[in-house]
């Protein structure tokens, strides 16, 4: 497995502040984002997405002619069809099999998932799974809940066979539907091209924060237990970066030793949804030279409301 | 739980703990009965007070019992009715 990034320019939060007409110090306190990605009008999803996975393929030392199949988890495609993942490969080079999965801040686990059960049912060697969100396209920018949070930009990993033990661990997955309504965009984009009114992201923080802190510990400790380790044996917790006051309560409540380095990405990359958990996967590979070897944890939850996740080895 | 503990406590959520002087909420008969999107509380910043008064409180605050706690008065009458009174 090999990791690769794309970053938009990092804005500080003193611009958001002001915009919201608070102080940097609240965004500060309450999540913990110093700074966000915010993508260019030329940073597209795809470009982003092609970035990552170059900067990937790269860091693999690997040409594109060994990838079987490209994948992108988003939920920012500006076009309900096509898809981006044919539109990355096709800017790679590449006519192999390509598509989208949606499901929004837990897309990528849900996607490294479906790439693992691709190269183990022997459809492909390698395949390249590609996490990239545009989410400030669909932010109000004076929402106070979703603001200051969410950001731009795409992180990617190339998955190949191996003979030797597996890297990626078998998934923990679910969903609850019924809460659907926490997080979702309202209204609809038809609904939106018929009105006055702007399709943007809304959020239930009450409810989301409170799901996550109920559901998100026990699905890491299924993700050890399935995969047949224990904290001993990890050296990375990387959970979504969906702010880092919570990630720092799931944190606690899994009461981590302290050799285990929790991904804090979102303090200067903001919360990118689908991207967020390879981002900050890439980001603590390059701090944290030493753990290669070892097991990350990855978890992904959100929109959905739904989670997934695993044990990687790291690379 | 008092009408000015709850302003105190709403004045954090809004402003930040280091909120300037003439940054303070302060909460009217007819506040009381408004929402908390009305008077600038974000959701985020109400799973913050949810949490908030469960601990200084020790209440024990269910799904159901979060969501229904939609204003400042709402959140008085569950405390008056639930809680171990400590200071904020």
């Amino acid at each position: 497995m090999a990791a690769g990034a794309y970053r938009p320019p990092r804005v500080d939060s003193l611009a958001t502040a002001e915009q919201l007409g608070l102080s940097r110090e609240w965004i500060v306190s309450r999540t913990g984002v110093e700074s966000r990605c915010v993508a260019g009008p030329t940073e597209s999803v795809v470009t982003m997405a092609v970035r990552a996975a170059q900067d990937a393929l790269t860091t693999a030392g690997v040409s594109e002619e060994v990838v079987g199949a490209v994948l992108v988890a988003t939920s920012t495609n500006p076009q309900l069809c096509p898809a981006i993942a044919p539109q990355v490969a096709a800017a790679l080079g590449l006519r192999v099999a390509a598509f989208d999965i949606n499901i929004a801040c837990s897309g990528f686990c849900y996607t490294l998932h479906v790439a693992r059960s691709l190269i183990v049912a022997g459809s492909c060697d390698t395949v390249l799974v590609v996490g990239a969100d545009r989410m400030l396209d669909m932010v109000n920018p004076s929402d106070r809940a979703t603001a200051p949070v969410f950001a731009d930009g795409a992180g990617a990993v190339l998955v190949t066979a191996t003979e030797g033990p597996p890297g990626v661990g078998p998934v923990v997955w679910g969903s609850d539907g019924s809460r659907a309504t926490a997080l979702e965009m309202r209204p609809t984009l038809f609904e939106a091209n018929n009105s006055s009114l702007r399709a943007e992201l809304k959020m239930d923080g009450l409810a989301v924060t409170r799901w996550a802190c109920s559901t998100v510990p026990a699905v890491v400790r299924e993700i050890l237990s399935v995969t047949g380790i224990g904290w001993e044996d990890v050296a990375m917790f990387i959970p979504h970066q969906a702010n880092w006051k919570l990630i720092q309560k799931i944190a606690k409540a899994l009461d981590l030793p302290e050799k285990v380095a929790v991904a804090d990405d979102v303090r200067l990359t903001g919360n990118t949804s689908s991207a967020s958990v390879p981002l900050a996967f890439h980001r603590l590979l390059a701090t944290e030279p030493a753990r290669s070897g070892q097991w990350a944890v990855l978890v992904g939850f959100g929109s959905g409301l739904a989670y997934a996740g695993q044990a990687v080895r790291i690379p | 739980m008092t009408t000015s503990e709850m302003e105190k406590l709403i004045t954090i959520l809004v402003h930040g703990e280091n909120h300037p002087a003439d940054r303070v909420v302060t909460l009217s008969e007819a506040d009381l009965d408004k929402s908390f999107d009305q008077l600038d509380v974000d959701s985020l910043a109400r799973a913050e007070m949810v949490e908030t008064i469960s601990d200084t409180y020790q209440i024990q605050i269910s799904d159901e019992q979060a969501g229904e706690l939609g204003t400042p008065r709402a959140v008085l009458e569950f405390v008056a009715a639930h809680g171990t009174r400590k200071d904020l």
